[in-house]
């Protein structure tokens, strides 16, 4: 059978390549995290009612667990009251690479449905104050529905276009840019991810993604840290985007990331015959293929002090 | 059905009326509301969020759908909380609470009701409304009819909208 060229573009770049193309066959196993704000992990578990064989922990993170696909957690009692929350496992990196702290002001420039908002708000205790933002106000109301459910206080709903969100420059400590994206990594749940139709080397959306990190960047504290991050494996969506950042903003630096347990690979070196700056390695590059997963890139960038 | 609220003399049209009315009810310490705000969001409603949240750095076009969370509906004799703030707040209410099994858990998600003893709810107040728990955790609001002997017949206040969207944004939705 051939592959479609959208996935085979990707040959020379991705380790084990034919395990790759296996893993867009197979169903996307369901992870869920547990709102300590309420329960902790053994009352939890007894409700969750899973034996060991069907439920496993996260081998980066303590407080997160993976279960068979199939089975409709979401539908049980202990999902309805709030003392889980279901996201799936590569769209929880994000928020812990961000880091947020109690204290700290939060943007999550487009945060709808809200999973990685509410993840932040359990990291932080409720003691930050985190801006969950959207461009679309019907995609707010399943925010604001993932707040209710999980009892959470401390998040503020913003319906702007994030390439404008309103505020005094260097307001916040850390922003979080899930942007809009191809969606090519979450192909294991929705088999026509391949299907979006870019042609190699086209920006999505006429460079929406550089804009929304323009404005982050605007928006960032000089010290402050924003995480880039897509569900996308083409390169033109994540580094060259990191890339064409760097270029524009020299005061931004590319941080490495720490994340134990995980396997990942660096960001490309070059794409189509552009070469990217060294720092863009620093990237995560996540293959479904390597921890059994959707596909995800993270970048996280930190705004130079003004005495650097 | 809880009580009516169409007697527009005694509608609770303040916040610190609305708190005071809730904190009554379920008997909060006064204590757990220090580090929280609850203020009329509109003509319906009152919201609440924590008092350290600060926004001072929004610019006035800055569209703001809500700070935290609603808290309860305005304009009623019985303000009833609502079921996002009886999750904030659940835990700290010393009476007219029930804490449910799980079978009595899955009905309340369910909208249905159940009957069950008196006795299991500490000084259930006259207000027709009671705070459900679970593991010690607020859950929800319920509607609470007496009836005879030491029974009690509760029926859910669950949130249609709620229990219509199980999973949504972690199902139903691309999670990301």
């Amino acid at each position: 059978m051939s592959l479609p060229s959208q996935i085979m573009r990707y040959q020379a770049v991705v380790p084990c390549f034919s395990e790759f193309v296996d893993s867009l066959s197979h169903p996307l196993p369901t992870t869920f995290w547990i709102n300590t704000l309420r329960l902790q992990t053994p009352d939890v578990l007894r409700l969750v009612d899973l034996t060991a064989d069907e439920l496993k922990p996260l081998v980066w993170r303590n407080d997160a667990y993976r279960f068979l696909p199939q089975q409709g957690l979401g539908a049980r009692a202990v999902y309805q009251a709030g003392f889980i929350h279901i996201q799936e496992e590569v769209a929880m990196i994000p928020a812990i690479v961000l880091g947020p702290e109690p204290g700290d002001h939060i943007l999550d420039l487009c945060a709808a449905p809200g999973n990685k908002a509410v993840q932040m708000a359990v990291l932080t205790k409720e003691k930050a104050t985190i801006i969950a933002n959207d461009a679309s106000a019907n995609r707010l109301k399943v925010v604001a529905l993932q707040v209710g459910r999980l009892g959470l206080g401390s998040i503020v709903l913003s319906h702007q276009n994030g390439l404008w969100f309103a505020a005094r420059e260097a307001s916040f400590d850390r922003i979080l840019v899930d942007a809009p994206c191809s969606s090519e990594g979450t192909h294991r749940k929705n088999s026509a991810a391949f299907g979006h139709g870019l042609r190699d080397g086209e920006l999505f959306a006429s460079g929406l993604q550089v804009g929304l990190l323009a404005r982050a960047f605007h928006l960032l504290k000089p010290g402050g840290i924003m995480v880039y991050a897509t569900c996308t494996y083409r390169p033109e969506e994540n580094e060259v985007v990191i890339d064409r950042i760097l270029n524009r903003f020299p005061e931004l630096n590319v941080l490495p990331i720490d994340l134990d347990g995980l396997i990942w690979e660096p960001g490309l070196r070059s794409w189509l015959g552009r070469s990217f700056q060294p720092s863009v390695q620093h990237c995560m590059r996540l293959w479904s293929h390597r921890n059994d997963t959707g596909g995800f890139f993270v970048a996280k960038l930190q705004k130079q002090r003004l005495c650097d | 059905m809880l009580p009516s609220c169409r007697n527009k003399d005694s509608v609770i049209e303040r916040p610190e009326d609305c708190l005071q009315f809730i904190r009554d009810t379920f008997g909060f310490p006064v204590d757990v509301f220090k580090d929280f705000v609850v203020l009329r969001a509109n003509r319906k409603r009152f919201h609440v969020y924590p008092r350290h949240l600060e926004l001072d750095y929004l610019l006035p076009d800055a569209n703001i759908s809500a700070v935290g969370i609603s808290f309860a509906r305005a304009r009623m004799v019985h303000p009833k909380m609502t079921t996002a703030a009886a999750r904030m707040f659940g835990k700290f209410a010393t009476k007219n609470f029930l804490e449910l099994d799980l079978n009595e858990l899955e009905t309340y998600f369910k909208r249905e009701g159940f009957v069950c003893s008196r006795n299991r709810v500490c000084q259930l107040s006259a207000t027709g409304q009671l705070l459900v728990r679970f593991a010690g955790q607020g859950i929800g609001i319920a509607a609470v009819r007496e009836l005879e002997g030491d029974l009690i017949d509760v029926q859910s206040l669950y949130p249609k909208g709620w229990s219509r969207s199980v999973g949504v944004g972690a199902v139903n939705e691309p999670m990301e």
